[in-house]
């Protein structure tokens, strides 16, 4: 027994081991250009970390066209525990990767029986080319969030088989549940379900014996598939609810939207897709996609870059001449006559009183934009900064009077 | 700071009073640097030790505007000219001292937004806030006018848009007006 447990522990340490030796330098990148500003850092509600609006918005939104709560508060409690900088979301997807080789492992050694040879499907899943855009990609989260919970999912149930008690057939459909809500693509899992049960776990009467050496009892087609409409159900229930969130996008066309004189001639440039033309693109490109890049080719033109704009700064000898208050004043006066074309950078890297003295509370500060030198661009120069609120923008309300109240509220926030 | 010229019309940079790498590169970088003074004696002889070091470090003197900030004039206190004549050179701009800006730092609004016709912080600061708002150089005529901007085709926008990919060369310096109001020094 002792030897057992000795061989167990040195299996999973060697999991562990090789896992995080492969993806070590995922914990030192940053964050990507594609889907990551979107999903990640832009997103007020993930860098805000998890407070109770955020956590009401995971459960209700369709943003991006996805609804995944799941992920969504996942991601915020990273947030709130790592801060807003990448080096927190990397070694979070490192944690649950890790894990998912470890639960591969268990799983094919419950079903199966054997030790080593699962020991080895679950190093090859774990060091995997194909695992690395989930693991590096940020925002793959979902990826090896709804991994997870899918292996804890074929755990309960292989434990269910064995003891067959309610509470692990309950088990199994409440893992279902998250793995689903974190993402929609394992809804096929009654489907694999069923395959289990004709291999390895052999439950079906006229399907080969069972793998492993404690034997399920055996039953027919009938029995098996019932037991699988509860999960059957909750797919279908958040497939209709995957498709509402995708139509939320415009990601979903009307099948009478394009010809079917297009629909013929896509035909060969879809085989040209599959014959390798597609090595030039990442993937056949999704509506959403085509949207993101017209709308920020949309964003240059409207701003043309041969437009070398003026920069002004403000300098002193000493603190505490009225330098920030100057600049605030000029920004503030020329933003109100030329809105989004005026751009106020607080280089006092120590301590800024900009921010406050415009009343914002900045998501994203220099060192943020520092750390994403080598992808700086424009369009993120612009998504950088704080907008300074439509108060100050717009609103030509004389300060009449003093507003005790409000002084408070800003120098003791609640 | 390159890409944020060309991604706005004004880039203004409120610094750190320490004269490091950064800020070597901003003022680099700047157009037009607006030294900030106060009427005391200290700041004033501190003032000129700063436009020594623009000197030496090579910032023209045409790139550069004295403001003299949060001034009041009572009895004991340095008028614009003794500033003047201290630091050797002309102030450009005289900001008066208002109780109101106190009020708007604490309440997070610019009092400019808020100044009427008659505030003497907002009548200094329109002529600055003007020399500011002016174009870079007379080839620019259009920036700050962004209604004003004609239509523009997509051949052209391709165009200029593979000429600034391709143009990597420093940026002209600025043409920049002398102001019309300068205190001369005494």
């Amino acid at each position: 027994m002792r030897r057992l447990m000795k061989r167990e522990a040195f299996i999973i340490f060697g999991l562990l081991a090789i896992t995080v030796a492969a993806f070590w330098e995922a914990g030192h990148c940053g964050f990507i250009n594609f889907d990551d500003p979107g999903y990640i850092f832009y997103n007020p509600h993930v860098t805000g970390g998890l407070s109770a609006a955020n956590f009401t918005w995971a459960w209700k939104t369709f943003y991006q066209g996805n609804y995944l709560p799941l992920t969504w508060l996942s991601l915020m409690l990273d947030a709130t525990l790592f801060g807003p900088g990448p080096h927190g979301f990397h070694w979070v997807n490192l944690a649950f990767h890790t894990a998912n080789a470890v639960l591969v492992y268990l799983v094919f050694r419950q079903a199966t029986g054997a030790v080593w040879r699962s020991a080895l499907v679950a190093a090859l899943f774990a060091v995997h080319p194909l695992r690395v855009e989930s693991v590096v990609w940020i925002v793959e989260r979902k990826d090896v969030l709804t991994g997870f919970f899918w292996l804890l999912t074929a755990l309960a149930y292989l434990r269910y088989v064995k003891e067959l008690r309610w509470r692990w057939y309950a088990a199994t459909l409440a893992l279902f549940a998250a793995t689903l809500l974190a993402k929609q693509t394992l809804a096929t899992l009654p489907f694999m379900l069923l395959l289990m049960d004709y291999w390895p776990l052999g439950r079906w009467r006229k399907g080969p014996a069972a793998v492993s050496l404690d034997a399920p009892p055996r039953r027919s087609l009938p029995q098996l598939i019932v037991e699988k409409l509860p999960p059957l159900a909750m797919a279908a229930a958040i497939i209709a609810v995957t498709i509402r969130a995708q139509a939320s996008t415009g990601s979903i066309a009307d099948i009478h939207a394009v010809p079917f004189a297009d629909w013929l001639a896509n035909v060969p440039v879809s085989y040209a897709l599959r014959s390798g033309v597609r090595d030039f693109l990442r993937r056949p490109l999704s509506p959403e996609d085509v949207r993101q890049l017209l709308g920020r080719m949309e964003r240059f033109a409207a701003h043309p870059t041969t437009s070398i704009g003026k920069v002004v700064a403000l300098i002193s000898n000493k603190g505490g001449v009225g330098k920030s208050m100057l600049s605030v004043n000029i920004a503030a006066e020329l933003g109100r006559r030329n809105p989004g074309q005026v751009l106020l950078i607080d280089a006092s890297l120590q301590m800024g009183v900009c921010a406050s003295m415009l009343d914002l509370e900045p998501t994203t500060t220099l060192t943020d934009a520092a750390h994403q030198r080598d992808r700086l661009d424009q369009r993120l120069i612009r998504e950088c900064r704080s907008r300074t609120p439509p108060a100050c923008t717009c609103s030509r309300a004389r300060m009449t009077r003093w507003r005790p109240r409000k002084l408070t509220t800003r120098l003791f926030p609640a | 700071m390159q890409l944020a010229r060309r991604a706005y019309d004004l880039v203004l940079v409120d610094t750190f009073p320490m004269v490091d790498r950064v800020m070597t590169a901003i003022l680099d970088l700047t157009d037009v640097i607006y030294a900030v003074t106060e009427s005391t004696v200290p700041t004033a002889r501190s003032t000129v030790k700063l436009l020594q070091l623009l000197d030496q470090i090579g910032i023209p003197s045409m790139r550069r505007r004295i403001i003299l900030n949060r001034h009041s004039s009572f009895a004991g206190n340095l008028r614009a000219a003794d500033v003047a004549s201290r630091c050797e050179c002309a102030i450009d701009h005289v900001i008066p001292y208002e109780k109101k800006l106190l009020i708007a730092a604490n309440l997070g609004r610019p009092l400019i937004l808020d100044a009427g016709r008659f505030s003497s912080f907002g009548r200094a600061m329109r002529p600055l806030i003007e020399e500011i708002g002016k174009p870079r150089s007379p080839s620019n005529p259009e920036m700050f006018a962004p209604q004003d901007r004609r239509p523009d085709s997509a051949v052209s926008r391709t165009i200029r848009l593979t000429e600034s990919v391709l143009d990597d060369s420093p940026v002209a310096p600025p043409a920049v007006k002398p102001p019309s109001k300068r205190i001369k020094k005494a």
